[in-house]
Parts: C-alpha cells; structure tokens; sequence
C-alpha cells in the first residue's frame, strides 16, 4: 500500500461528528461504515491491519472517494 | 481524465455456518495524477468503497480488496445464508446519482476521443450490465465450476 497522503481516522470520526451532524459511522470487521443522513448508500473506510487498530492511518483518498460519492449530504 | 472500469470479480465468503460464492460485474472509475500522484479506483456500482495506490496495479489490487472485505463486514454479522444474501443485495446494488453520473461522463469522453488505452482491454459497455449473484454453497456438490475473473477493462 502506499504511503502517501495518509490521515488519521481519529480524525476523520472528529470531523465527520463536528462537520457532518447528520452522518453515522459504526464499525465492523475490517471497515467503518460511513451512513450518510438520507438513508443513502454507505461508505466504507478500512480500519487498518488486525491488532494495530490504534491511532490507524488511511489514505486520504478513501475520504475523498467517499467525499465525492456523496450527493446530498456533505461529508 | 477519469476512465470508465468494468470489473468482475468472484469470491467465496466463509460465515458462520455457510459458506456463499459472490461473483459480481459492476462499474467503478479510475483516477489518476491526483494531489498525491497516486491512482484510485472508486467503485460506481456498487458505490461506497475504493483503493489505490502508486500505480494501477496497486489501485486494482486495493480496490478488490476493499470490495471483499465489505463481503467479510457482512458475513461477519449474518447468521444464515439468507440473512447474508440479503445484506449483499443492498450493498451491491447500491449506487448514487452523482457517481453514476460521473461514470457515464467519462464513459462518453472516452467515445468522443476514441480513447485507446495500452493496459486495458476495451469492452464495449452497451449490454455489458451491472449484476451479481450470491450462490449457497454451504452444501455443494463438488464438481468443477472454476471461471476465471475478467478483471479490469476500459468501458467502451
């Protein structure tokens, strides 16, 4: 994977309650799923490796990815 | 540019008490040159879910992985096979306007400039439709079923 780009998902969780009031993320096995207000589709954020699931960092491009796939809600 | 993906992707998921074979043809674009000089690849149908990296391959290997591990989520919180089918029903159906909007805009500059890409195998979109199946095979009757999966093409 690469390693450019990476941001905090503890940030990610901070900005989306702070930014984003409306949203709901829950997570799972591998993924926070990413609810978005109008019953739309998930997004699904990965929650890095197994045992190292503390201050994780993800590539910047899921959020943008999930940021562009929204339509009525702003992420 | 953005360009317009088929993928087909095939997987066998372990639950508890099932086991299910997913197979699957959807959409997803690809991006490229972004901020961070990386490839990604964003699922379009179905949407919520993306990967990538330095290079194409890299892209396409985290793309399939993410779309697998979102099979895993599910499998992870269903208590039948049925109760998985379902889950998997909404998550691959799932699109948004706006990304399917997206990836009919590329498709369409992709036929306007007759774009050839060298890496990509060109499939021609028309009839080349989003669908999946999930299969219980929790009793399977072992016979020789093995196909192989298409892959990344550039829509056409």
């Amino acid at each position: 994977m690469a390693t450019k780009g990476l941001v905090s998902l503890d940030d990610v969780w901070v900005a989306l309650r702070i930014c984003a009031p409306g949203w709901r993320a829950e997570k799972k096995l591998h993924n926070g799923w990413v609810y978005p207000p109008d019953a739309g589709p998930s997004f699904k954020l990965p929650l890095g490796p197994h045992g190292t699931r503390d201050n994780v960092s993800i590539q910047r491009g899921h959020v943008k990815s999930m940021r562009d796939s929204s339509t009525s809600s702003n992420a | 540019m953005q360009l317009p993906l088929l993928f087909s992707f095939r997987q066998v998921v372990f639950g508890d008490g099932f086991v299910a074979g997913v197979s699957m043809s959807g959409r997803a674009l690809l991006e490229e040159g972004g901020p961070d000089g990386e490839f990604w690849i964003s699922g379009v149908a179905p949407v919520g879910f993306a990967g990538g990296g330095a290079d194409r391959g890299i892209a396409f290997t985290e793309f399939r992985n993410a779309w697998v591990t979102v099979l895993f989520d599910i499998a992870a919180e269903s208590s039948s096979f049925d109760e998985f089918r379902t889950a998997c029903a909404e998550f691959l159906n799932a699109t948004t306007p706006g990304t399917t909007a997206g990836w009919d805009a590329a498709l369409a500059e992709v036929r306007q400039k007759n774009y050839v890409d060298p890496t990509l195998r060109r499939q021609v979109a028309d009839g080349h439709g989003v669908s999946f199946e999930v299969t219980d095979l929790t009793h399977l009757q072992l016979k020789s079923a093995n196909k192989v999966e298409a892959g990344l093409e550039l829509a056409a």
